[in-house]
């Protein structure tokens, strides 16, 4: 009989905690209590676009090593996805994303704290195999139908950006591959099952496969990379001192040898 | 104490689990249907991309169901009644893909089939033909993983056939393929229909290997749950729209599949 009694409060035990679960909502509980001192502590998350993969992880590295008791923790994707995310409720403390745009639509559903700052710059780059098998030399070859294309899907930054230069290079590619973020786009380059992403210089530079072929200027883009501390982040002075972090000399050291220009390029 | 007490409901603990079990399945799905955009549900689902995704999704999903009735058929009957060495190691190796996470089985075909494959680079190299990002790709992705659950399903409706209905038919001089067409597709025609039903119920919903293998080419490779992922970024209307299409298709499924599933096993 005691069986059964305990297995009865435990029934409506969990019966209550997941009837307080579904009603109450996760996140924002104003736990943003005030740091005592200036020395950081505690866990920070970083929403960042898929392009900053490499360089933001080294830069974690960095930033952990110089505040002990902070650890950096990311979750990449595409920076529309990201918006996506934390308009449905995702917590985070810092975001990055690939453009100013998904910035501003983040800013003016009030999720992040208002000043963002720019850290970083990028290029277009037509991006292909050490070998290039498929002798890809200018934008023009991409609009060869033989050609197997990776770009970015529309929606995401990486795509605006590509459908912008193929505009000014008037150049049209039938059926491209859409990737769902900068770096699934170069995986299938890096594969050879397709010939050419047309995307960010940095991810050439990451992946020792692949190399970028220059865009002239006149046809290229320039990528504006802004981050901000997100408005229910819990661990504000963190997050704050990693936005500051960004643009300091030993960030931006390794952000250029990834390959981003400096912010004052350009 | 004995469990003899009474023969009443399951215990409190039970009907709180699966209370909470039922609401998790339910939730969702009731979500969807709320935040669905109903009143523009048809301008959504009739623009281009989406109507292009829907017929792609179709003609692919029935495409993988054909062929896998043309060798999934023979297959399930070898399995079931021919005596071979090795028959339970095949037997296990065409199961494999139905627990084979779909991401996996899309790596391994683009590793078999792709412009670099194992059977794919000569099909390239003499043929200057590719697989992936076409819509034979894409079928063949949603073959793959739709395949074994046709297999299963007439395997087991093989071995459910009272064989004594086709010794009699042999002992009074019929003919194999007068037995085979008389007798055992009668007979093996509903778990025919069932396995036909669930294999192009996976391959409709199949999005790992598809994108995987056959990536997400517009008009071409993008079926549906691959359309509501790469619009969930910039329009999540459409996706919502999408989504909302593929669960009632599912309805319509399970609808007709009732006898199988909504009645309770005896």
């Amino acid at each position: 009989m005691k069986n059964r009694v305990t297995a009865g409060f435990w029934g409506v035990f969990l019966l209550l905690t997941s009837l307080i679960a579904l009603t109450v909502t996760p996140l924002n509980a104003n736990s943003a209590e005030t740091q005592p001192s200036k020395k950081i502590s505690g866990e920070i998350i970083i929403l960042a676009a898929s392009s900053l993969n490499d360089s933001f992880t080294k830069i974690g590295e960095k930033f952990e090593s110089e505040h002990n008791d902070v650890k950096v923790k990311f979750s990449f994707g595409a920076s529309s996805q990201i918006r996506q995310q934390l308009e449905g409720g995702v917590g985070g403390d810092v975001v990055a994303t690939a453009d100013t745009k998904t910035m501003a639509l983040l800013n003016q559903s009030s999720l992040v704290t208002k000043k963002s700052t720019i850290f970083a710059k990028n290029t277009f780059a037509i991006v292909v195999q050490n070998r290039n098998p498929s002798k890809i030399k200018t934008l023009a070859d991409l609009g060869n139908d033989k050609q197997k294309i990776v770009l970015c899907a529309p929606g995401v930054p990486c795509g605006v950006y590509a459908n912008q230069v193929l505009r000014q290079a008037k150049v049209s590619i039938s059926h491209p591959i859409l990737s769902s973020d900068a770096a699934a786009a170069v995986s299938l380059v890096a594969l050879g099952e397709a010939d050419a992403a047309l995307i960010y210089r940095t991810e050439a530079i990451s992946n020792s496969r692949l190399k970028g072929i220059e865009i002239p200027k006149s046809e290229n883009i320039i990528a504006q990379y802004p981050a901000a501390v997100i408005k229910n982040s819990s661990n504000k002075t963190a997050a704050r001192e990693f936005v500051k972090f960004l643009n300091e000399p030993k960030a931006q050291k390794i952000l250029s040898e990834y390959g981003f220009l400096p912010k004052a390029e350009l | 104490m004995t469990k003899q007490t009474t023969r009443s409901g399951p215990p409190l603990i039970i009907v709180a689990l699966a209370f909470v079990g039922g609401l998790f399945l339910i939730i969702p799905i009731v979500a969807l249907l709320q935040r669905a955009p109903w009143s523009d549900l048809g301008g959504l689902l009739t623009d281009k991309a989406a109507t292009q995704a829907l017929r792609l999704s179709l003609v692919c999903s029935f495409g993988a169901t054909l062929l896998a009735l043309i060798t999934g058929v023979p297959l399930a009957w070898v399995l079931a009644r021919a005596n071979f060495p090795g028959r339970r190691l095949l037997r296990a190796l065409v199961i494999l893909p139905l627990i084979l996470p779909p991401v996996a089985g899309g790596v391994a075909l683009l590793l078999a089939f792709g412009r670099q494959g194992l059977v794919g680079a000569p099909l390239f190299d003499w043929l200057g033909l590719q697989l992936p990002f076409t819509t034979i790709g894409a079928m063949l992705a949603e073959t793959f993983v739709a395949l074994p659950f046709l297999v299963i399903t007439v395997e087991s409706g093989f071995r459910s056939i009272d064989r004594s209905y086709e010794d009699a038919a042999r002992t009074l001089g019929a003919k194999p393929r007068f037995i085979f067409r008389r007798i055992t597709l009668p007979l093996l025609a509903p778990s025919i229909a069932a396995g036909a039903v669930l294999a192009w119920a996976r391959a409709l919903g199949e999005f790992g290997a598809t994108i995987t293998f056959a990536g997400s080419v517009a008009g071409r490779t993008q079926t549906l749950p691959l359309a509501v992922f790469f619009d969930l970024g910039f329009d999540p209307d459409r996706a919502i729209a999408l989504s909302v299409i593929l669960v009632f298709i599912s309805i319509l499924i399970l609808v007709s599949l009732r006898e199988r599933w909504l009645t309770p096993l005896r």
